[in-house]
C-alpha cells in the first residue's frame, strides 16, 4: 500500500487540519489566523517548499501560542490579492538575512512585555546572551555567516518548544544538534576547533548517562558550555563549570596544594587529569598504578606528589581488600541460607567510606584519605567478624542437623525391629 | 504413677478408650500405606500448632512491626530460624500430604456409607487448611506475601453478588492494609484453627467409630488385619519420625527466607503467584478467556471451582454405584483426571 500522499491529498489534510485548530480555539489571535491569507495561498498556489513551510509552521510553538505569519514576515493577511498582502507599503518585511536572524527574534524574544504575554516563565535574556557567545561575537565581529544563529539550532518555521522531545533542543538532542556544524570537517574547516567532540562525548561517563540511559541530570554540550551564551571555557572557568554538579571536590581542591599550582600555570584545573569533552570514569589506576597513572604526568617518580599519590592508593587498596574479604564471607554464609541483613548494611557503610575516600584524593593529603579508609575498614572487619560469626553458626547447626538426624533414623531403626519381632508373633495378623 | 493411673481410670472413661485401641484392627492389603497419610496430617498439624504458639511469643501483628518481629525471630532468638522454617515447611508438607490423603481416599472410595460423614469432615479440614496457608503467608508482611494475598483476594471478587463484599470484608477495606493483616492473624491463630480442632476431633471420632474402609478392590478373599495396638501405632510413629528427620533437613538446606519488607507503594514484584497448592487455580484462570457466553472468564473460573469444591464434598451422595458396593469407573476417571490436572497445571505454573 502506498502511504506516501499526493500533493492535493496533503494541501487538503493541511487545510482540514488547519480548520479543526481554528475551531478548536477562539482567542483573538487565532482569529487572526483564520484571517490570514497567507496559509491558504501558501498551501493552494504556490510550490512544495512553501507548503512545507506551512505545514511544519502548524505544528510549531507559535503557531500553538496563536503567532501568525505576519507578526513575524509583517504584511497584510486580510488582502486577498499576494501582492497586496505581501506589499511592503503594507509592512512586509520578507525573510531575514541569516546575519539578521537574532535581531529578527529578538524583536519579540528580548521583549519582556511582549513575552509576558505568552509565557511569562521564558527568559528575554537569549540575544545578550548570544552576543556574548562564541557564535554571537564571531558573526558581529567579522561577519561570519557560518555561525550558528537561532535558526541552526530551533529550527525555522516549525520551532517546537525545548521540553518537547522533538524538539532539536530538547536536552537528549542537544549533543546532535551541535554535532550537525561541529562534527562536519567541512564546514569547520579552517577553525582552531575539533571535530570529534560528538565522537568522545559519546563515549564519555556523562554521554553515556544522557544518551543511552536516558538521564536527563547528565549535561549535554549546553550542561558546560551554556545555550545561547556556548562558549570555550577559559582555564580558570574550568573548574566552575565543573563545580556546577561536582561541588563537594571543587571546594577539596580548592582547599589542596594543587589550587595555587594550578593557578600559577595557568591549567585548566579538573580537565588536566580527567579531560573534557571524552571524561570516562576515573578508575583507582588513573591515581597510581604499576605504570604510574595520571600524576606521573606533571610529578617525577620520586618526588613528594607521587609518594602521595602512591600512599592514598595504598589506603584505598587497603578498604577495598577488606570490603572484598567480608563481602567473599557474607556472601558464601547467604548461600547456606543465614539472614545476611547486618553485616550487609555495614558492607554498605564501608562502600560510602570508599567513595569518600576517592572524593577525598581532591585534597591530594594522603592523611585525610587514610582517616577515611581506616573507618571504612573497621566498619568492614565489623561485617567480616559478623560473617566469621554466621559462619560458626551454620557450623553448630550443621553438628545439630546431622546429630538429630542420626537420633531420628536410630529411633527408626529400633522401632522397625520392634515391629518385626511384633510381626513374628503369631497373633499380629489375623485372617477373618 | 499406679496410683496416678488409678486416679485418671476412675474418674475418666479411659478404660473404655483403651479398650477401644486395643479391640481396634487396620485391613492389611496392597494400599495399606495410604492409611498411614491421616496420621501424618495428624502429626503435621501438631506440630503446626506446637511451632505456632513458638512463634506467637515473638511474632508482632501490625503493619510497623511485622516484619521486623519476624526478622528477630530469624536472628536473635535461638533457634528461631528452625522454628520458623518446621513452620514454613511442615505447613507445605501438610497440604502436600492432605492432598494426596484427600484423592486416595476418593479413589479407593473410602467415603461410601457409613463413612460419608469422614469424608465431609475431611473435605472441611482441607478446606481449613487452605485457609490457614492464605492467612499465614501474609503474616511475615514481606513484598511476596503482600503482593500475593492482593491477587488473591482480588480473585474472590469475582465471585458473584458476594465477591466484592467478601473481598472488602478479608481486607479490612479496600486495599490490603494493616487492618488486613491484624484480621488475617486473627483468622490464622483463632478462628480457624478453633474450627480445624473441632473438625478434628470429629474426624478422629468417626474414623474410631467406623475403622479404616477395606477398598472395594481388596473385598474379596479373606479379610486380613492388624491390632491397631501396638502393631499400627509403632509403624505410625516410625513413619511420623521419618516425616521429622525430613522436616529437619528441609529447614537445614531450604531455611525460609524472608525477602523485602512490604510496600503498598511499590509496583507488584514480576512473575508473583501464589503458594503452589494454589497455582493449578491460578494457572487455569489464566486459560480462560475474558469473557464465555458474555460473562466474564474469571468469574466462571471462580464459580467452576466453587462447583467442583461442593460436588466433591457430596460425592458420598452421588456416587451410588460405591454406595452399593460396586465398582465405580467413572468416579476413578474423574478422579484420576482430577489428579493429572492438578499435576499439570500446577507443573505448568511452576516452569512458567
Amino acid at each position: 500500500m502506498n502511504l506516501k500522499l499526493n500533493f492535493s491529498a496533503r494541501k487538503l489534510i493541511c487545510f482540514c487540519l488547519f480548520t479543526i485548530l481554528i475551531l478548536a480555539g477562539n482567542t483573538d489571535r487565532t482569529f487572526a489566523q483564520q484571517t490570514s491569507s497567507c496559509i491558504s495561498c501558501h498551501l493552494e498556489e504556490v510550490d512544495d517548499d512553501h507548503t512545507e513551510l506551512v505545514e511544519s509552521f502548524m505544528g510549531g510553538v507559535h503557531q500553538k501560542r496563536g503567532i501568525s505569519c505576519v507578526d513575524c514576515h509583517g504584511g497584510d493577511a486580510s488582502a486577498e490579492d499576494m501582492d497586496d498582502a505581501m506589499d511592503p507599503d503594507a509592512g512586509y518585511n520578507g525573510a531575514p538575512e541569516r546575519k539578521d536572524i537574532p535581531e529578527f527574534c529578538a524583536r519579540c524574544h528580548a521583549d519582556p512585555g511582549y513575552m509576558r504575554g505568552f509565557n511569562p516563565n521564558l527568559s528575554t535574556d537569549q540575544y545578550s546572551k548570544y552576543l556574548i557567545s562564541g557564535h554571537g561575537r564571531l558573526l558581529k565581529k567579522s561577519g561570519d555567516k557560518k555561525v550558528a544563529v537561532c535558526t541552526s539550532c530551533h529550527g525555522v518555521h516549525g520551532i517546537l518548544a525545548s521540553n518537547d522531545p522533538l524538539s532539536p533542543t530538547f536536552t537528549l538532542n542537544v549533543p546532535y544538534t551541535c554535532a550537525n556544524c561541529h562534527s562536519d570537517s567541512v564546514y569547520m574547516a579552517g577553525r582552531d576547533i575539533p571535530v570529534t567532540q560528538l565522537q568522545e562525548y559519546e563515549s564519555s561517563v556523562h554521554g553515556q548517562a544522557l544518551l543511552q540511559k536516558g538521564d536527563r541530570a547528565a549535561p549535554s554540550c549546553a550542561g558546560c558550555h551554556g545555550s545561547h551564551e556556548a562558549r570555550r571555557p577559559e582555564p580558570s572557568g574550568v573548574a566552575n563549570t565543573c563545580a556546577q554538579c561536582h561541588n563537594y571536590v571543587r571546594e577539596l581542591f580548592v582547599s589542596s596544594p594543587h589550587k595555587a599550582a594550578h593557578e600559577k600555570h595557568g591549567y585548566p584545573e579538573c580537565e588536566v587529569c580527567h579531560g573534557n569533552h571524552a571524561i570516562v570514569k576515573p578508575t583507582d589506576d588513573l591515581l597510581y598504578s604499576s605504570s604510574a597513572g595520571i600524576c606521573a604526568d606533571c610529578h617525577e617518580n620520586d618526588s613528594d606528589g607521587m609518594r602521595a599519590a602512591k600512599e592514598m592508593r595504598s589506603s584505598i587498596d587497603f578498604l577495598k581488600a577488606h570490603i572484598d574479604s567480608a563481602r567473599n564471607v557474607i556472601e558464601l554464609v547467604r548461600f547456606y541460607g543465614m539472614d545476611t541483613d547486618d553485616p550487609e548494611y555495614q558492607i554498605r557503610q564501608a562502600k560510602n567510606k570508599l567513595v569518600q575516600s576517592r572524593a577525598l584524593i581532591h585534597t591530594f593529603s594522603p592523611e585525610k584519605v587514610a582517616a577515611v579508609t581506616q573507618e571504612g575498614s573497621l566498619l568492614a572487619q565489623e561485617a567480616n567478624a559478623f560473617g566469621q560469626d554466621l559462619l560458626k553458626q551454620y557450623g553448630f547447626r550443621r553438628k545439630g542437623f546431622i546429630f538429630s538426624v542420626i537420633v531420628i533414623l536410630a529411633l527408626s531403626f529400633l522401632l522397625t525391629i520392634k515391629i518385626r519381632s511384633l510381626n513374628n508373633n503369631g497373633d499380629s495378623i489375623q485372617i477373618d | 504413677m499406679k496410683k496416678l493411673k488409678q486416679f485418671l481410670y476412675s474418674r475418666l472413661p479411659l478404660e473404655e478408650a483403651e479398650n477401644a485401641l486395643k479391640k481396634k484392627r487396620v485391613p492389611v492389603h496392597r494400599f495399606s500405606p495410604f492409611y498411614y497419610l491421616g496420621g501424618i496430617c495428624l502429626y503435621l498439624i501438631m506440630l503446626q500448632v506446637i511451632t505456632g504458639i513458638m512463634l506467637l511469643l515473638y511474632y508482632r501483628p501490625t503493619e510497623e512491626q511485622a516484619f521486623e518481629s519476624v526478622q528477630f525471630i530469624m536472628t536473635k532468638v535461638s533457634f528461631g530460624w528452625l522454628v520458623r522454617s518446621i513452620h514454613s515447611w511442615s505447613s507445605n508438607l501438610l497440604i502436600g500430604a492432605l492432598f494426596v490423603h484427600l484423592f486416595s481416599t476418593f479413589l479407593l472410595k473410602a467415603y461410601r456409607p457409613p463413612r460419608e460423614l469422614t469424608w465431609m469432615t475431611g473435605m472441611l479440614l482441607f478446606m481449613t487448611c487452605l485457609g490457614l496457608g492464605f492467612t499465614g503467608y501474609l503474616l511475615p508482611w514481606n513484598e511476596l506475601a503482600y503482593s500475593a494475598t492482593k491477587v488473591g483476594t482480588e480473585m474472590l471478587a469475582a465471585i458473584p453478588l458476594i465477591g466484592q463484599t467478601l473481598k472488602e470484608f478479608l481486607r479490612g477495606g479496600t486495599n490490603v492494609t494493616g487492618i488486613t493483616l491484624t484480621r488475617f492473624f486473627a483468622f490464622h491463630i483463632w478462628v480457624l484453627p478453633l474450627a480445624l480442632g473441632m473438625v478434628v476431633g470429629v474426624h478422629l471420632l468417626l474414623v474410631q467409630k467406623q475403622g479404616m474402609s477395606r477398598p472395594l478392590t481388596e473385598s474379596s478373599g479373606p479379610a486380613i488385619s492388624m491390632p491397631f495396638m501396638p502393631h499400627f501405632l509403632l509403624r505410625d510413629l516410625n513413619v511420623w519420625l521419618l516425616v521429622l528427620a525430613l522436616l529437619i533437613t528441609l529447614s537445614f538446606y531450604f531455611p525460609a527466607h524472608l525477602g523485602n519488607p512490604a510496600d503498598p507503594l511499590a509496583p507488584t514484584p514480576v512473575g508473583i503467584r501464589p503458594e503452589w497448592y494454589f497455582l493449578f487455580m491460578f494457572q487455569l484462570l489464566k486459560l480462560l478467556p475474558a469473557h464465555i457466553l458474555g460473562i466474564e472468564g474469571e468469574q466462571i473460573g471462580i464459580l467452576g471451582f466453587g462447583l467442583i469444591g461442593l460436588l466433591m464434598f457430596l460425592v458420598p451422595f452421588l456416587d451410588k454405584k460405591s454406595a452399593a458396593g460396586r465398582k465405580s469407573k467413572g468416579f476413578s476417571i474423574i478422579g484420576w483426571v482430577m489428579i493429572a490436572a492438578f499435576i499439570g497445571l500446577t507443573l505448568w505454573g511452576v516452569l512458567e
